[in-house]
């Protein structure tokens, strides 16, 4: 019963590691309350990523999610810094 | 009459070279009469200082997702026959390309359109990072593109031909 979390670019160095796992409480899992939004200002607080709090996007499975949205065991998060493809 | 065929579509990330004549071959088409291409490539200048070198980071599988979701965007909205962009990562030199767009479609406007179309949601939505080396002392920096020229809604617009064009 875990979510993977995977970080790029800054934030990655600012974390010091490109994926981890956090588990998820039975409690979590059938409540449905682990939402992206409280896993951030988890991650955020461990880490001091303060900076990155206006900018960062989050993607649940690949997509583009917004912090309402709930966590399952199995889901994989991304923190997505503002890109700069082209 | 339209000879409306449905869209062949190819996206990759990729760590090697980008392919001009792999795109070239895809896209061809005997209902095409036009073909676009966008190549993107390292310049060796930004802000003022010398570029060595670049560095994209990625998130692969999310990306090939993406692209995939813009590129069906494109095909369900303009009458397209084929589609293939391919994005690089990880080191590149100066003068090396790292995002390609090849567009067939039956008219030149279709085609313009959507390279346009995709190279901007690329810039807004790909998850890729660009770390640019410069030549010198100074340290390598992460690029912000935080003066993005258009937002979602602006882009939809991109899509819209004009018949009168033909």
């Amino acid at each position: 019963m875990k979510i993977k979390i995977r970080y790029f670019a800054m934030i990655k160095e600012a974390v010091g590691q490109a994926e981890e796992w956090r588990a998820i409480t039975a409690d979590e899992q059938e409540s449905g309350e682990l939402t992206v939004g409280k896993l951030e200002s988890e991650l955020f607080a461990r880490y001091s990523l303060e900076q990155f709090r206006h900018t960062v996007r989050f993607a649940v499975n690949h997509q583009y999610v917004d912090r309402s949205t709930k966590l399952q065991a199995g889901d994989e998060l991304a923190l997505i810094t503002p890109v700069s493809g082209g | 009459m339209e000879n409306r065929v449905e869209c062949k579509i190819k996206c990759e990330i990729t760590s090697s070279p980008l392919d001009i004549s792999k795109a070239y071959e895809f896209v061809s088409d005997p209902a095409a009469g036009a073909v676009n291409l966008f190549v993107g490539e390292v310049r060796n200048h930004h802000n003022g200082k010398s570029v060595e070198k670049l560095f994209y980071d990625c998130y692969p599988e999310m990306g090939e997702s993406v692209l995939t979701e813009i590129c069906q965007t494109v095909a369900a909205t303009l009458p397209l026959c084929g589609i293939f962009v391919q994005h690089r990562y990880g080191e590149l030199a100066i003068g090396e390309s790292s995002v390609l767009i090849m567009i067939s479609s039956g008219h030149r406007d279709e085609s313009f359109k959507a390279c346009r179309y995709i190279i901007e949601r690329i810039k807004l939505d790909l998850p890729v990072w660009k770390q640019e080396f410069y030549l010198g002392e100074e340290a390598p920096l992460w690029v912000k593109c935080q003066h993005h020229n258009h937002h979602q809604a602006d882009l939809e617009s991109l899509l819209v031909v004009e018949q009168e064009s033909r």
